[in-house]
Parts: C-alpha cells; structure tokens; sequence
C-alpha cells in the first residue's frame, strides 16, 4: 500500500491544499490496467486529510478490500461553497477530482467505481456532494450525518451562529444546495442514476434527531427514488471507534470484498 | 506543480520506502500549471551520502526551476547505500533503476520512453546517477552528476572495513564491477551511451577523481559535458547545478503545445 501526501495549488481555493492518497500496490510483474475503486473519504469538523489514516485503520481496510482511498482536506467548510469562504464543493468535485486523477492515472473514472463517504460535518459533506454531484459517484457512506438546513438558526452573535453565518449565510438555507433535501429532490428530478446511500447513526450520538430528520425524508414519499439504508448502533456514540467500524460496513454494503491475504497488492 | 510524499513497499529491500516526487499539474490555463497533460519526462534525482529524501527539496529551489516544463522529478531515499546491491540482499541498485521506474511509470502520467528517462545526482548520488547510465544506458537518455564520487574503489579505502563489506562486498569485488565506473566506462559502447554531464567544484576533495575520469571518459570518445568552477562540496553548487541542466542541458522533448482539459 503506497501512503501518499499530495500538496497541489487550487485555483478554486487560491491555495496550496492537501489531500491524502492511499494507492493499493501491486505486486511486478504488473497486469491490465490496475485501475482501482476510490472511496472519496471525508473527515468531520475538527479534522484535516490525516484524520482518517490517524484516527481509524482505513489504509488497513484499504488494503483489505483492494479499495484506493483519496482524504480531502476541506479545512471547516462543511465540504460546501461557503457563503464567506471557500468554495469547496466545486474545489472537491470540479477541480481535486480531475486533478488527482491526472496524477494517480489507476484511479478509475468510472461512475460505478467511485464512492464518497464521510463523518459528523463529513457526513453531512458526502450528502452534499454525493446529492449534488449524483452524476459522479455510485454510492454515498454517511456517518452521523445530518442537514445543516434542519438546525435552527439564531443570529445571536454565539459561536455556532458565526460559524453558521460564514458557511451559509444569513438567512434560511432550505431550498438552497446547503440543504441536503433540496439537493435529493433535484437529483431524483433529473430522472439520471441516483447514488446509494448508507447513513448510519449511533443510538447515544448527541445529534441523533438530526440523523432521524434525514431518516425520515429519504423513507418518505420524497426519497422514495433513492436506495436507503439506515443503521442505528446501539450503544455508540459520536465517535471514531464507531466510524473505524462503520467505513468497514459501507465497503461491504457496496459490495466489495475482502481479497486473500497477498493475492495482488504487497504490504497487507 | 504538484508535491507528492509516498510511502510504499520496495520488493527489491524488503522494507518500506520513501521519496518525493513532483509532477507537473495540468489544467487548460491559469498559472503555475501546464497545458501538457503528459505523459511526461522523469528526472530520477539521487541524494548523496548523509542524505535522504527530502535533501533536494529542502536545500534547493528545485520545483521552481523545473515548474512549467514536461517534467517530473523522483528523488528516492536510498540511506547510506551507494545505489548499490548490497552484499547482504538490500539491492539499491536494482530498486532504484528498475523497481522504481516501474512503479512510477505505473502509477503516474510519466512517459516509458528511454527518451524521456534521465538520472542525475550530488556526490554519492552523482556516483549512483552515472553508474546506472554508464551500465544501464538502454533505459537513461542522460545522466548528471554533480561533485560526483566517481572513484568509488578509492573511497572504499576511506571508509570502516564492516561498511565497505556490506555495501560492496569488498573492495576487490567493486574493482572492475558495475560499480567501478572506470571499467563501466569502458565496456559502453560511446554510440549507445546516454549524455552525460559532470560538473565538480575545484576546491572540493572529489575534484580529482572527477578530473582523472573526465580525461577517462574523453579518451573512450563517451558524450561528456565538463564543467567546473570555484567552490568545494556545497549545497550552493548543487542548487545552481539543478538549475543549469534543467535550463539548458536535460535533452527535454518539446511539450505537444496541446490545451487539453483531463476528463473527470
């Protein structure tokens, strides 16, 4: 398995931004085209494009599952065009998406092979950009994941509303592309493939009701188009023991494998 | 350009290894990126004894002297190893010259000509560099080595006998071997040999040998560029070094001129 950190300018962004690239590696002599499955994977609110590597044993389950796995860094922003910021969105899905597949030429462009998956912020993220972009990717991974749009918004000068105001702005976000729903009723309205989507919620996260509020539109009459799958974890909580569990449930969901132990790639 | 740091899984040491690459980045427009979507050369650049990966990068401007071309830069981290096979299984050179190349025409947009395949080096490095273009001259078009340790059979003399074991085996093994760049030298074929390039400071400890392989190489008729000048074994040299060969000297093929957006 190759561990690559990739610096590279974004023209989106203004700056230099980072993403880490886990490349399963093949063993010589080298065969077809090894082009691989990627897992765009997200991290939550306090993370960067280390989180995952250092926080679970995804390069392990990379490895496992023969699975390339690509760790954006979206610094705060939700993974969305911020109303004040960075436009991440379109950085993640316009411009680090083609970019990184000019330089790592085996990830596979494929629609069917790409997934994008993600925790807390991340989970709210992978929705935002799996909803808004159903044209590139099969299959969304949510983990703890709720609508920015169902939080209530009180411009109080509080913390949390000047985060809020910098991401989306002043006003209401429902039927904007920040709301997850308003993105899922435009997709399933362009009558185009729809992604899959696993979202997974654990039975003692504090934001529980906003991953139920997320439940009940993709089981409504709304969602219907969409192939939804909810689990609810007894007894975990909003943490990385729960994620380091689920990312490992969503590859088996999407149907990918565990390969035998040095069948293809060194270094299991 | 882009600035990649891998971790991956040498067959050849048996162990995990590092190295920085850099890769041109390709958008139609805009600055700091090229219009050339590849693939592209590749300079394999080599650290020198003391060194590791991350030397060329961190003591040099090299990504802004290379920004903009059709080229990638792959600077392997090879310890103490002489880019040599090693006398106990660690076999640098066959990672470095085979392995390595594999991996990165494999996993990035580089081209698999041996035209657009180029190696060079400082010191230990520069040794390494014209070693594998000296022996292997059907994969490299040039090979660079700068304030190179081109009497490696005499530095053998320098260093402890249990090092010198390990690396070479002995000293009367190197003699005459692959690794005596001596006798290389004069098994190459000069139509079949790449271009070649030395450069050493006349203050530098090594100006000798380069001096004495210089003559060597201009007497066997080998396509060598010399060039010298004031200075012994620094980093200043080698930074305008880098330079020079990328300004004017690596035989870079002309970009295709094409503007082309990479498809998602």
């Amino acid at each position: 398995m190759a561990f690559i950190e990739t610096h590279l300018f974004s023209e989106t962004l203004g700056m230099e931004t980072q993403a880490t690239v886990l490349l399963p590696q093949e063993k010589r002599p080298y065969e077809g085209d090894g082009k691989l499955k990627t897992v765009w994977l997200l991290h939550g609110g306090s993370g960067d494009h280390t989180a995952w590597q250092r926080m679970s044993r995804i390069e392990q389950y990379a490895n496992e599952y023969g699975v390339a796995v690509v760790l954006p860094h979206a610094y705060r922003s939700c993974f969305t065009d911020m109303a004040r910021g960075g436009r991440f969105f379109t950085h993640i899905t316009e411009e680090l998406t083609p970019a990184l597949r000019h330089l790592f030429p085996r990830l596979s462009a494929e629609r069917n092979d790409n997934y994008v998956a993600g925790l807390s912020n991340g989970g709210y993220g992978c929705l935002r950009i799996g909803l808004g972009r159903p044209d590139l990717y099969a299959a969304i991974g949510a983990f703890s994941a709720g609508n920015k749009a169902d939080i209530p918004f009180a411009d109080d000068g509080s913390p949390g509303a000047v985060d809020r105001r910098f991401l989306f702005g002043d006003g209401d976000i429902r039927g904007t592309d920040h709301d997850l729903e308003h993105l899922a009723r435009k997709a399933a309205a362009t009558g185009g493939q729809l992604p899959r989507i696993y979202h997974a919620c654990g039975s003692e996260d504090p934001w529980l009701d906003l991953n139920e509020r997320v439940r009940a539109f993709f089981r409504g009459p709304e969602g219907a188009a969409y192939d939804y799958t909810w689990r609810e974890a007894a007894g975990h909580g909003h943490t990385w023991a729960f994620w380091d569990e689920e990312i490992v449930r969503f590859l088996e969901h999407i149907g990918l494998q565990k390969m035998p132990r040095g069948s293809r790639y060194l270094g299991g | 350009m882009a600035w990649l740091h891998i971790h991956f899984h040498s067959e050849a040491l048996r162990m995990p290894v590092s190295m920085e690459v850099l890769l041109p980045e390709h958008v139609a427009g805009g600055w700091r990126k090229t219009a050339d979507p590849g693939p592209y050369a590749t300079l394999y650049l080599l650290h020198g004894m003391s060194d590791d990966h991350t030397a060329w990068m961190r003591r040099t401007s090299v990504e802004r002297y290379v920004e903009g071309k059709s080229l990638a830069v792959v600077m392997p981290g090879a310890h103490l190893s002489w880019y040599t096979d090693g006398a106990f299984g660690m076999d640098y050179f066959r990672f470095v010259t085979e392995e390595l190349p594999d991996y990165c025409e494999r996993n990035f947009p580089l081209s698999t000509a041996r035209e657009d395949r180029f190696i060079a080096g400082l010191s230990m490095g520069g040794y390494g560099a014209f070693k594998a273009g000296l022996h292997l001259p059907h994969r490299y078009a040039a090979a660079a080595s700068f304030s190179g340790a081109m009497d490696a059979v005499g530095a053998t003399e320098r260093f402890d006998a249990g090092y010198v074991e390990a690396v070479f085996g002995s000293t009367e093994r190197l003699r005459g071997s692959e690794g005596d760049l001596f006798a290389t030298a004069e098994r190459l074929d000069p139509a079949a040999s790449p271009a070649l390039y030395q450069w050493c400071g006349t203050e530098d400890f090594l100006y000798e040998d380069n001096v004495r392989f210089r003559a060597h190489a201009e007497k066997l008729g080998l396509p060598l560029t010399y060039e010298e000048g004031p200075g012994g074994h620094s980093w200043d040299h080698w930074d305008r070094c880098i330079e020079r060969i990328v300004a004017d000297w690596l035989p870079l093929r002309a970009a295709a001129g094409r503007d082309e957006r990479p498809t998602p």
